[in-house]
């Protein structure tokens, strides 16, 4: 019950945060004329009217784009939270519509990506952390190498690494082109009468779905190389983080009480862990970022048609609109995670509580 | 004193003295980019030298062509990618000191108005830093690249100019934008804990203003902790901005920035399918730059980073 009220509670305070963040957003598109403003608001392309009067001077009358700024954005506001999210002019289709259409591969590359990035990073944070411990401040030969490791992971740029792996894998192995599926199993799915359903947009899951797992397999293979450019940074970020915060808790002197009780070195390392765990929360933020970044960045040099590569899209072309509701999209995201990992840090310690 | 422990511990950790000796080579190659490749006379020397087909003043953009005595690391599109490299390494100073200087100051100034503000002042400027914390920082410095006009009017009532941003520029004041909030938030902490001390509760005593208590006696012992992390902070900048520019939101081809380079060459890596590796001299040579500056300055900030924090220092 308490959980519940907690969570309604941030909710509540999430509000005032997103409305500063949909004013940020807004004021950025300021800097366009209201000619090409006119399509935050129209869901069809009704200002494309090659014959009888320009529709345009009318829409702007009607959506107050003349008007001061305030009133711009309560009118904007109100149209945004009645579900009109505007007309992407690159696409010639609803902004919506396409984000929608984007989204799934961006997910399914996380949802490989995430699992690997949290779990794999910890475990070696906490490796190195315990060999770091044992011998001192330097410690032994597999902390220096994933050391060394996670330096290297964290300072090569992901798109260089991209940009490697495609040579290596496309031109001189020829294992996998970029993007998401092979050739002829991407004009099957999207040939309109090939029977093919699209259940989720995930193609790893629409495979089984379809009973068609050799396109499972092909995805997976797909997502091979986009989700390593994806862990490598972040694992590095991760284990890094762990060791330190590991280390740390380590010297400090409720390990000595837990040795003193006789305690074995597993039990005494689980004590440490959980503390450990909560400086790991503080930078979740920071890794949603950079897997975000990475997203980007993958979906670029892959060619996946994703989140990532639509506002490169979108930005190269001025489609505002686009970068206007993925901004939207993803802060709302931004804050649910947020909202997670602070239930989570109750959990973890039981000074917070909810 | 202080520079035995520094010396003890490069010694004792021979990365961090790989790290500085990377740093120190880059520097030393932005500073004499001039004489490593002297630019001609009368023309923006962060642009590369052209050596290809032209009609008029129209330039016709060869494929790229391999190392040559002439141009040691090849040309990209006409372009000469050894004078791209070394005056890429100034511009990634260039981009990166601005940026943390930028965002040094913005968040000194709001996290020293919130921290002695306090009260509606302290609530106000923190829930806005919350607010950019909690925009995507690649999401938003794209938004800003493409929202922040080339031509900017100012208009302070009697005070009217023109500010003309570059792509470079509007690359720096996106990044430090999103980069401000993380100091604000530090400086303020910092400002709240010296606040409480023996020393500030004196000068007021005494009878200093509120002025000379912020700037001589609080500023000075809050300052130390963002200092270094702006200092940590050159390598990521350097990275953000790179990807930035990978992504095509940098300067347009010829102008010497490593990022713009291995970018452009990106359409030649798939038109040689036979040969993989054929235009591969493009974008090898800038990528292994980016990386080695990004990697020295990771290695150096470990080794800082133990011997900056206080706590640590005498072990």
């Amino acid at each position: 019950m308490r959980l519940i009220s907690y969570i309604v509670r941030r909710l509540l305070f999430a509000i005032p945060t997103l409305l500063g963040l949909s004013l940020i957003i807004f004021y950025t598109t300021m800097f366009f004329p209201p000619r090409q403003r006119v399509r935050l608001f129209i869901s069809e392309s009704q200002y494309q009217n090659p014959r009888g009067p320009d529709p345009v001077p009318a829409l702007i009358e009607k959506y107050h784009l003349n008007d001061p700024f305030l009133i711009q954005y309560t009118t904007w506001l109100r149209e945004v939270l009645r579900g009109n999210f505007g007309y992407s002019h690159s696409y010639n289709k609803p902004a919506v519509n396409i984000i929608l259409r984007f989204f799934p591969a961006t997910l399914e590359l996380i949802i490989f990506a995430a699992p690997i990035t949290i779990f794999g990073g910890y475990t070696l944070g906490v490796l190195s952390a315990k060999r770091a411990h044992r011998k001192g401040l330097h410690g032994d030969i597999v902390d220096y190498v994933t050391r060394t490791i996670t330096t290297i992971g964290y300072s090569l740029p992901s798109f260089v690494l991209g940009l490697l792996l495609l040579v290596i894998f496309y031109l001189v192995l020829g294992w996998i082109q970029p993007g998401r599926l092979s050739i002829e199993l991407q004009t099957f799915v999207s040939s309109p009468t090939s029977g093919w359903v699209s259940y989720t947009g995930l193609l790893t899951i629409d495979g089984l779905l379809n009973g068609r797992p050799d396109i499972t397999l092909d995805a997976l293979r797909h997502l091979v190389l986009p989700v390593i450019i994806l862990v490598t940074q972040n694992l590095a970020i991760l284990t890094r983080i762990t060791r330190s915060s590991m280390v740390g808790e380590l010297v400090k002197p409720y390990m000595v009480t837990a040795k003193a009780k006789g305690l074995d070195e597993e039990n005494v390392i689980r004590h440490a862990k959980k503390n450990s765990l909560i400086s790991v929360l503080t930078v979740s933020g920071v890794l949603f970022a950079t897997m975000l970044t990475g997203v980007v960045v993958t979906e670029y040099v892959f060619l996946i048609s994703g989140i990532g590569s639509l506002v490169v899209h979108a930005a190269s072309n001025l489609d505002f609109v686009l970068l206007v509701d993925v901004s939207l999209l993803f802060c709302v995201v931004f804050m649910l995670f947020s909202l997670i990992v602070d239930i989570a840090y109750a959990y973890i310690d039981p000074r917070i509580k909810p | 004193m202080e520079f035995q422990v520094v010396m003890r511990r490069v010694r004792g950790d021979p990365l961090s003295l790989v790290g500085a000796m990377i740093v120190l080579f880059f520097m030393m190659v932005g500073l004499l980019a001039p004489l490593l490749a002297p630019p001609s006379h009368g023309v923006d020397p962060y642009i590369c030298p052209y050596d290809g087909p032209m009609i008029g003043e129209l330039k016709i953009y060869p494929p790229p062509s391999p190392p040559s005595p002439e141009h040691p690391f090849g040309t990209l599109q006409g372009f000469d990618i050894y004078y791209g490299c070394i005056w890429g390494t100034r511009t990634a100073f260039r981009v990166g000191i601005p940026v943390i200087f930028i965002a040094l100051a913005l968040g000194l100034l709001i996290g020293c108005t919130a921290g002695y503000g306090r009260g509606l002042v302290d609530e106000l400027l923190m829930r806005l830093a919350d607010i950019f914390f909690a925009f995507p920082g690649i999401l938003l410095a794209i938004v800003l690249v493409v929202a922040l006009p080339s031509e900017w009017q100012i208009n302070l009532g009697p005070i009217r100019f023109a500010v003309t941003l570059s792509q470079l520029d509007k690359l720096v004041l996106a990044l430090a934008l999103v980069g401000w909030p993380s100091y604000a938030r530090v400086i303020r902490s910092e400002m709240l804990r010296v606040k409480q001390e023996d020393y500030v509760e004196a000068a007021k005593a005494i009878g200093c203003s509120g002025f000379r208590v912020l700037v001589q006696h609080i500023l000075p012992n809050s300052m130390y902790p963002i200092l270094t992390m702006a200092f940590l902070n050159f390598g990521k900048t350097v990275l953000f901005a790179a990807t930035l520019s990978f992504l095509g939101f940098g300067p347009e081809i010829g102008y010497a920035d490593w990022a713009t380079i291995i970018s452009h060459s990106r359409n030649w890596i798939v038109t040689a399918p036979q040969d993989p590796f054929r235009f591969s001299f493009t974008w090898i040579t800038p990528s292994m730059f980016t990386f080695a500056l990004i990697l020295g300055w990771s290695l150096l900030g470990d080794a800082l980073r133990d011997i900056l924090d206080p706590t640590l220092r005498r072990i």
